[in-house]
């Protein structure tokens, strides 16, 4: 028996790519657990696997190697229909010649249910996603935002083991998709459904998950939840990828139970938190991630680092600052209620981080 | 808005000329012919109207025959077409057939070569003398060729590429994800094929279906060559005007023969394509296929094999047979037919060559200007110059070469037995598919492009050549080719203006077909599918060099 409620073991997947004719490995020994009830995100740059591992799982690709397991069955040879997950796909992929009722009443049909049954599941599941009163409207009649709801609909009624969603909000405007966002969530967790999450959007994934599995080349480079992943990026990939951050280069001075010194270029020297279990070797060299909100404006002489401010951005909740230093190029972010002075094109400041701003990562 | 667009227009110069020009050529040579037919079929007598003609018509069986017989050749092909048409395109588009790329080429086949081709072939085959007769069935065939069902095998074969084609077409836009949605609901393969798939493709299956039913209404060479007693309409029209001189009586054919053929290409153009399901979601979606059951792939496989190796065997039947002394009686191997068509044969294949490279750049230019106004200019009456250049499509040939016939005859525009009149079928018969590529580039390109141009200081006469007329070359040369090489293939118009100074192969592939030449037949019809060939690969050399397209792809390899 496993922990998790759905698992998958060391998956591969291999491509031929019709144009080179070489092999391109998708899904490189992707291994990764979720728990009952869990929303979990692949996170990660177009091309990076995640996609496949999502069509893998809702078995429309077959894996090369590799085992996975809902519910402790492993569902490698099921096909799609035999499997206990449902998609809501990118392009909602919803049926043109069926009307609303019709596109989520698809998957009971499918299952012979009897026509009372169909209605009622029908009814309630258009009531949770808040689409009642359209059930004779074909998808071509509906907005962006219905469509996805009517997707999200025909997913959730046939009551899967596992919720499968592929990028299922890259479709809508920035406002709706916010909103969305947020009643996705609030529906997960609701009926407490076991969700997989596919997106490129790191906003997104922050957001939304309990899990965040953060991939590149077809490999998992770290599985935390999002507060983790943002406090504690294993590698400048992630650093950079999620979040906006600034990178300084220096040397590992010391390393203690949960923080290190490290030395600036500059001869400045920085305590940094570290997660435990993480070692660096002495003397290594490696990269401070400032992350700019943490950032304050010190005088010139007195901060981590200093140099002229030659970019200022004002966002309505925040000004956004480019500080060039001698040790490259440094963002600042301040809210713009902050009472603080605030600096000038031009100036020569000082810039300190707050030590929950600061992490450190291996330069690669 | 009319005096306004009349006013803007007074300010264009040029482009009221082309839209004058246009629209006196369409008038002239698409629709006065046309007219003429119908007017000809109330005259029974030179100068007295009346509808007699149509009386004798539907009250003599030996018209009323014909009638019902090209209406059941006209359904039952249709219905095998699109039957086959279906099961090949689905193992294309969607089945991941193995060598699917050759199995779309040799059926595309039909497409290109004579119409008569395949009849040919068939009686090669089957005939009297037919290769599968004697040495198969002992002398005797179990079924007649000549008649219903030859023809049936022998037009399904010639049409089935359209239902194909379409078919693609429509599987191919269906999106591999609503199948995938359906699957992931709890469908299996075989139900999401059901409910998804095939309901989605009913516009496409009904649209291929009245494009194959046309086509077989409107066919003459099969008919001609392999009817034997079945007669039907474009054949019966040919023997009255050609053989009992009853201009009146042909022309009442051919009205009733344009009928349903303009019902289903209208039909066709203008209903269906809008029932479409196509172009819902804004996304573009790859249409991946889908894995198979391994029996479903055998058998999907094993049908494409038959009717690819049917097609093969016809052809290389003409192949085969344009190489022999005598066919059904010696079977060694000669040159000798190949010799007599250079011989005799030369000044046939010499003035198709002539007319049809004269009519292939003007319909082609003609076509793109057409599409240009209709699809980039505001003027009165616009859609309907769009409808009047598509109707060739609709018209039978045959009707096309009575209408030639009877206005052309007499004054004013006397053009009987000169080059002109050959030349003005051609270019005015393969009209629609220049607009309609034309048009449908011209859609695909946002306007914004052009308006680009001319917002960076280029003139709209400036921005047509360097921007608009580049986009639209892979058009322009598909238009070309098409104009080219159905030209070289076209009978049943022409067999109506043809004369003793200007005469065609295919005429002359006909001829000696019914005089029973069936290897200098054969070997006239592999020569004009040599030189479609050829010209097929220079084009194709050509748009490589020239369309931006493939330059494109060229760099991104």
């Amino acid at each position: 028996m496993s922990e998790y409620y759905v698992e998958v073991r060391n998956l591969v997947k291999l491509f031929k790519d019709p144009a080179t004719r070489s092999t391109v490995r998708a899904v490189d020994g992707v291994s990764f657990g979720v728990e009952k009830g869990k929303l979990v995100t692949l996170l990660g740059p177009s091309g990076c696997g995640k996609t496949t591992t999502l069509r893998l799982i809702g078995g429309f690709e077959i894996p090369t190697s590799g085992e996975i397991l809902i519910d402790n069955a492993v569902v490698n040879d099921l096909p799609p229909n035999r499997r206990p997950t449902a998609m809501v796909f990118q392009s909602y992929a919803l049926f043109p010649h069926l009307n609303v009722f019709e596109n989520v009443a698809y998957g009971l049909k499918a299952r012979k249910m009897s026509r009372e049954i169909i209605r009622e599941k029908v009814m309630n599941v258009l009531a949770i996603v808040g689409l009642v009163g359209l059930e004779k409207r074909y998808p071509n009649q509906l907005s962006g935002g219905q469509q996805q709801r009517v997707a999200l609909a025909r997913a959730l009624v046939v009551e899967p083991k596992v919720l499968l969603l592929d990028e299922p909000l890259s479709n809508l405007d920035a406002k709706l998709r916010e909103q969305m966002r947020v009643e996705l969530r609030k529906i997960q967790m609701n009926l407490g459904i076991t969700s997989i999450y596919v997106t490129h959007d790191q906003l997104e994934a922050m957001t939304l998950s309990d899990y965040v599995i953060v991939m590149k080349d077809g490999k998992i480079v770290q599985t935390d939840t999002p507060e983790m992943l943002y406090r504690f990026p294993a590698n400048v990939f992630v650093a950079s990828f999620i979040g906006r951050a600034s990178f300084v280069e220096g040397r590992l001075i010391e390393q203690r139970v949960n923080e290190c010194l490290v030395e600036l270029r500059n001869g400045k020297k920085i305590n940094v938190e570290i997660r435990p279990g993480v070692t660096f070797s002495p003397e290594q060299e490696v990269l401070l991630v400032l992350r700019p909100e943490g950032g304050k404006f010190v005088p010139s002489k007195e901060g981590l680092l200093s140099g002229e401010v030659i970019t200022r951005v004002y966002t309505g909740s925040t000004f956004y600052f480019e500080i060039k230093t001698d040790l490259g190029q440094v963002s600042v972010e301040m809210h713009s209620h902050d009472m603080r002075a605030i600096p000038q094109v031009g100036e020569i400041v000082g810039v300190d981080f707050e030590r929950s701003s600061v992490a450190v990562v291996k330069k690669e | 808005m009319f005096t306004k667009q009349m006013r803007r227009l007074l300010n264009e110069p040029v482009l009221l000329a082309m839209i004058v020009l246009v629209w006196v050529l369409l008038a002239l040579f698409v629709v006065y012919p046309l007219f003429m037919v119908g007017l000809k079929s109330f005259e029974p007598k030179p100068g007295v109207f009346g509808l007699s003609v149509y009386r004798t018509i539907f009250s003599k069986r030996y018209f009323l025959v014909p009638i019902f017989n090209t209406l059941k050749l006209g359904v039952t092909v249709a219905c095998f077409g699109v039957l086959i048409g279906y099961v090949f395109a689905y193992s294309v588009a969607k089945a991941n057939v193995p060598a699917k790329d050759f199995f779309r080429t040799i059926a595309t086949f039909p497409i290109v070569s004579p119409p008569f081709v395949v009849a040919l072939a068939a009686i090669l085959l089957f005939g009297r003398n037919g290769l599968f007769t004697r040495k198969l069935f002992g002398g005797t065939m179990p079924f007649e060729i000549y008649g219903f069902w030859g023809l049936v095998i022998v037009e399904t074969l010639a049409y089935f590429p359209t239902a194909f084609l379409t078919l693609e077409g429509t599987l191919l836009s269906i999106g591999s994800d609503l199948e995938e949605a359906s699957q992931s609901l709890g469908c299996s393969k075989w139900k999401t094929f059901w409910r998804v798939t095939f309901p989605l493709s009913l516009p496409g299956v009904l649209s291929a279906w009245l494009l194959v039913f046309s086509q077989s209404m409107a066919d003459f060479g099969n008919p001609l060559v392999l009817g034997g007693k079945f007669h039907v309409l474009s054949v019966s029209a040919y023997l009255e005007i050609t053989g009992s001189y009853r201009l009146p009586h042909g022309s009442a054919l051919a009205i009733i023969l344009l009928i349903p053929t303009l019902i289903a290409f209208f039909v066709q153009r203008y209903w269906l394509s809008r029932k479409s399901f196509v172009t819902v979601t804004g996304k573009s979606f790859l249409s991946k296929a889908m894995e198979l059951p391994k029996l479903a792939k055998v058998i999907l496989t094993i049908v494409c094999l038959i009717l690819t190796a049917s097609i093969m065997l016809f052809y290389g039947t003409v192949l085969f047979g344009s190489f022999t002394k005598l066919w059904g009686v010696n079977h060694s191997l000669t040159f000798d037919n190949y010799k007599y068509v250079f011989n005799f044969s030369w000044e046939y294949l010499k003035d198709t060559l002539v007319l049809a490279s004269i009519a292939t750049p003007i319909c082609g230019v003609l076509g793109i200007m057409i599409a240009y106004l209709v699809a980039r200019k505001e003027f009165f009456g616009r859609r309907l110059m769009e409808a009047f250049s598509l109707l060739p499509f609709a018209v039978p040939g045959t009707v096309v070469g009575i209408g030639y016939l009877l206005a052309f005859n007499q004054e004013p525009l006397i053009l009987t037995g000169t080059a002109l009149i050959i030349i003005l079928v051609f270019v005015f018969r393969e009209l629609p598919v220049g607009v309609q590529n034309g048009v449908a580039a011209l859609y695909q390109i946002d306007k914004s492009i052009e308006e680009a141009s001319m917002d960076l200081g280029c003139n709209s006469y400036r921005t047509f050549w360097k921007v608009t007329l580049p986009l639209l070359m892979p058009a322009f040369f598909t238009a070309l080719f098409n104009a080219f090489v159905r030209s070289m293939t076209a009978i049943s118009a022409v067999i109506f203006v043809v004369s003793a100074k200007w005469n065609l192969i295919t005429v002359r592939i006909l001829g000696a077909v019914s005089n029973g030449d069936l290897a200098q037949a054969a070997a006239l019809s592999c020569t004009l599918i040599g030189i479609i060939v050829v010209v097929m690969f220079l084009m194709r050399f050509v748009t490589v060099n020239i369309s931006y397209q493939m330059r494109l792809r060229r760099v991104e390899k």
